[in-house]
């Protein structure tokens, strides 16, 4: 026998893996055994501006808005299974749950089950459909452990903030990769049936920082409906730095969904299965200047469908459709003087729907947009700010509006700042609302039932808003306080109605109506005992104003309804010895009622969390939480026919860093 | 024998010989060595110059050498039996350290491990100002600067994991706790970063290439402001990278402290110092972080008034 000290075929591959992790480890023993040791260019050399201007966080006391900050331990200890329950904590803003697939959120009431008068960023991708305007909370690519904060800009703000910063902006930002490195695992069941589980794994290689996420829900949604769903998705954000000053941040995702549907034992809306794809593709570069300069760039790619067949009688309807966005936005933020800092930019957008029984054509129907916006801070004294901005924005559905915007900080005193500002935002109509033409037809095409059809052109709605607000610091109690009185103008409000003169009844949008908000909201962050935390936050409003009756063009109908006069939230926060935290979270509103829903009457609702966190040697912890939400019986946000019982949910989490 | 060896043997042999040939063997210089020919090594010598005119010794014959002549005019040199052998930066003081001249050796401009670190023969008569701040002095300015935050975090790496002791005692006798996280290769930093941001008020930078590196200061400061953990930096440069504030000393401080040193020697007979941490500094804060970290500092004059008072008052 011929014995030969080659490796055989089979081996190989094995050889190769060796030589692989030698040649992986060998550096890496290299370092460890002699380290590279300290010189004085550690302290001699430049280093390029990390934090810059545009990177750091406006101090609230400068903001030129008020501003909401939900942050991570927020979060965590308001026991928020998903994402839209945050937003209770927004003093001024309303939740409803339309079923327990759709999730409508609004600022200052007018909003409907298909509430469409908010921007909404995630990492500055803006997510609201241009389809109907608002955002598919359900399915949207996005686990809520992967958020790290949430600000919400309480009243319009297009300058800043883009097309649809009407009533309000909500800006998420996710969490970097660095914040991430290791595993995380987290699971939770409860009520209603609920399954969620979350992993994620970060990671570096090199200048390339990265996380991946993947996630699963399911639930059986409210006993009365059929609204179960079942929701995976999966996340993915890097950043790659290509050199002292440029990053290139890359990011994508998708989420899947199947929903139930429709009414057992219904002949026009049948109990079938709704089908969901998401996905979303991000690339943004940024180049710092200096520490105050910079330029970005930033492109992404949302695609939206959703598959919806059934059987309407006898009549086969396809009720999906498509939505697709590109938009690119660059942006230049510099230090025009000492006292001066300029940010100013462009964008461009093609938003593209297709559905063939929503708008009476298979084709894509498009909606271009082009955005121009610049905005001057001036810190003409130390205690003094002016902010101005500018943004015009042309689209080919209203052509051409412009927004300003201005704002005066002023810091009376050290911790108390005063701000006043007046602001013009414009809200373009969705496509939906653009030239809807919903109806049921015949295979040959010949129209069985027509359910919405476009009339006459719309104008984009208007918002004029002025506000006064407080910002005060109190260091010695540890306590912060945000208040704001306000008035917002809304014209050419835009509401469907139903169209009478032909036997063929159909609904029609309309900019009929005109509303105005008056009210006040503060928020107060207070820790009174340093393992204490309380955050209370109430806002009032009066909504007075007339639009147009959804059944009857010819009747108006009063808007004092859609908005609840007091909105109330108190998040408390406390921290036991041996690592136990609880934490409880009151919610109470006046009635109000969401286009197309009941109205609520006054409710109020607690939620409560227990958890218990460990950590292990090596990197290791976990936390086992108790949560319980509408602890305080029933209440509804939309329909009564679906209020909420007490639902409770176990979670468990663990972490490998 | 290795080259070196041979070299270092060659050229005492030479030195020798040419002291022979020497009648009378000039006046004692002092022979400063520059780790490289750039600005910041030149100020060192500008300022040390600056201050020997201060102290009237300007007359002291100084000369200054680039590392590339040293090497080439080492045996001439030594020949000429200097009275004090300065080097400037860590290239510097290595060379001089490996040749183990018979003449005293002041270090300067140096990290203190980076002294440690040096071949010492015996009997070599040595010393060192350093460049980087005693801990005490940075444990201080916190205190004044950011009162009430006494939980700190550390990260250690390799070529400063030796100081673990030495900080925690400091920490221990001003009142602060530390949480030390220690790394032995560049893929744990990340990792070690998020433990510790997690308890601490503020990062201490400690001089460490793998921590505080040209690669890893993005993410070093990021990720802590992400935390909303300030950072006390290692110079006036990490502050405007975005470091809260840094306690330093530049060339200028150093040159001036060589300076009087030297000045102090020559009135003596030319007995080295004891080793020590830079006297002169400056305190360095970024007013934009403050802000955007909600956190009230005072202006950096008054913190380095405050600094000097503290540090006078031990």
């Amino acid at each position: 026998m011929n014995v030969q000290f080659s490796p055989s075929t089979s081996a190989r591959p094995c050889l190769l893996a060796l030589s692989i992790a030698v040649t992986i480890l060998a550096p890496a023993n290299l370092q460890a055994a002699d380290p590279v040791p300290a010189t004085e260019d550690l302290f001699l050399n430049q280093v390029p501006p990390v934090l810059s201007a545009t990177r750091l966080q406006q101090p609230l006391a400068e903001a030129p808005a008020s501003i909401t900050v939900i942050d991570r331990k927020m979060i965590d200890a308001s026991g928020a299974v998903d994402i839209p329950d945050l937003f209770r904590l927004v003093p001024g803003m309303q939740v409803a749950h339309i079923s327990g697939n759709r999730t409508a959120i609004s600022y200052h009431g007018l909003g409907e089950a298909y509430a469409r008068r908010m921007q909404v960023l995630v990492d500055g991708r803006s997510v609201y459909s241009p389809f109907f305007g608002g955002v598919d909370w359900a399915d949207l690519p996005l686990a809520i452990e992967d958020i790290d904060r949430i600000e919400v800009i309480r009243g319009p703000n297009g300058p800043a903030y883009g097309a649809n910063s009407f009533l309000a902006v909500i800006n998420i930002i996710t969490r970097h990769p660095a914040q991430d490195q290791g595993a995380d695992i987290k699971i939770t069941r409860g009520s209603r049936g609920t399954e969620k589980l979350f992993a994620r794994v970060g990671a570096s290689s090199g200048d390339f920082t990265y996380r991946a996420s993947v996630g699963y829900r399911e639930d059986q949604g409210f006993s009365a409906y059929r609204d179960a769903k079942k929701v995976p998705l999966a996340t993915f954000r890097g950043e790659q730095r290509l050199n002292g000053r440029d990053t290139l941040d890359i990011q994508f995702g998708y989420a899947g969904g199947t929903f139930e549907d429709g009414i057992s034992g219904s002949l026009t809306d049948p109990a079938r299965d709704r089908y969901t794809v998401s996905h979303y593709q991000q690339l943004r570069w940024r180049r710092t200047l200096n520490p105050t300069d910079e330029v970005s760039l930033n492109y992404y790619h949302n695609y939206y469908r959703s598959t919806d067949n059934y059987v309407y009688s006898t009549l086969s309807v396809s009720e999906g459709f498509h939505t697709d966005r590109h938009n690119l936005e660059f942006q230049h933020n510099f230090q025009a003087a000492t006292d001066k800092r300029v940010v100013w930019g462009a964008e461009t957008r093609l938003d593209r729907v297709r559905g063939q029984t929503w708008f009476g054509t298979g084709d894509w129907i498009e909606t271009k947009l082009y955005r121009l916006f610049g905005n001057l801070e001036w810190r003409y004294r130390p205690e003094w700010i002016l902010n101005a901005g500018l943004m015009y924005e042309y689209n080919s559905i209203t052509q051409g509006d412009f927004s300003p915007r201005l704002a005066l900080n002023h810091h009376v005193a050290p911790g108390h700042t005063i701000r006043a500002s007046a602001t013009r935002a414009y809200r373009t109509p969705s496509t939906l609302e653009h030239r809807p033409d919903f109806a049921l037809r015949f295979p040959n095409g010949s129209v069985v039932n027509q359910f919405f059809l476009a009339r006459n052109p719309l104008l984009p709605e208007q918002m004029t808003a002025y506000e006064i607000g407080y910002f005060g610091e109190f260091p010695g109690a540890h306590l912060i306080v945000d208040a704001k009185i306000f008035r917002e103008e809304v014209r050419r409000y835009i509401t469907d109605t139903r169209y009478l003169p032909t036997a063929d009844v159909y609904q029609y949008f309309v900019n009929d109506g005109a509303t105005d908000s008056n009210g006040a909201e503060i928020q107060l962050r207070w820790r009174p005992w340093p393992r204490t935390q309380l955050i209370y936050s109430h806002g009032y409003a009066h909504q007075r104003g007339a639009a147009v009756s959804e059944s009857d063009p010819t009747a108006s109908q009063s808007t004092t309804g859609f908005t609840p006069v007091h909105t109330r939230s108190l998040l408390a926060i406390q921290e036991l010895p041996s690592n136990f935290n609880v934490s409880a979270a009151y919610y109470k509103l006046s009635n109000f009622r969401f286009g197309g829903g009941d109205p609520t009457g006054d409710f109020n609702t607690l939620d409560m969390r227990v958890a218990w966190k460990w950590r292990r040697g090596g990197g290791t912890r976990g936390e086992i939480a108790l949560i319980g939400q509408h602890l305080t019986g029933d209440y509804f946000t939309f329909e009564r026919e679906a209020p909420f019982d007490k639902r409770f949910f176990l979670n468990l989490s663990l972490g490998f860093r | 024998m290795n080259r070196r060896a041979l070299i270092n043997w060659l050229s005492g042999i030479l030195a020798l010989l040419f002291m022979a040939g020497v009648s009378a063997a000039p006046r004692g210089e002092v022979v400063v060595v520059l780790s490289q020919d750039t600005d910041a090594y030149r100020e060192v010598v500008r300022a040390m110059r600056a201050e020997l005119t201060r102290q009237n010794r300007a007359d002291l014959p100084v000369r200054v050498l680039t590392l590339n002549e040293f090497q080439s005019q080492y045996g001439q040199i030594v020949g000429q039996r200097p009275v004090l052998l300065v080097s400037v930066g860590t290239q510097a003081a290595r060379e001089l350290a490996d040749r183990r001249p018979p003449v005293p050796v002041l270090h300067t401009l140096l990290p203190r491990q980076t002294w440690q670190s040096l071949a010492r023969a015996p009997g070599q008569a040595s010393s060192a100002i350093f460049l980087d701040q005693p801990i005490d002095r940075q444990l201080l300015l916190l205190k004044h600067a950011l009162p009430g935050r006494t939980n700190l975090g550390v990260i250690l790496g390799p070529a400063s994991a030796g100081q673990r002791h030495e900080l925690m005692a400091a920490a221990r006798r001003q009142g602060f706790q530390l949480q030390i996280e220690a790394i032995d290769q560049p893929a744990a930093l990340l990792p070690a970063l998020n433990r510790v941001v997690e308890d601490s008020q503020v990062l201490v930078s400690v001089a460490d290439p793998m921590v505080f590196g040209p690669s890893t200061v993005h993410h070093i400061l990021l990720t802590t402001y992400r935390y909303r953990v300030p950072v006390l930096g290692l110079s006036r440069a990490y502050v405007e990278a975005g470091a809260l504030l840094a306690v330093y000393s530049t060339p200028e401080h150093i040159g001036r402290q060589l300076g009087e040193l030297v000045s102090r020697m020559a009135a003596g007979r030319w007995v080295l110092p004891a080793p020590q941490y830079p006297k002169y500094y400056d305190v360095a804060t970024n007013p934009r972080v403050a802000a955007s970290l909600n956190l009230r500092l005072e202006r950096e004059s008054v913190l380095l008034m405050k600094l000097e008072a503290a540090e006078g008052q031990r």
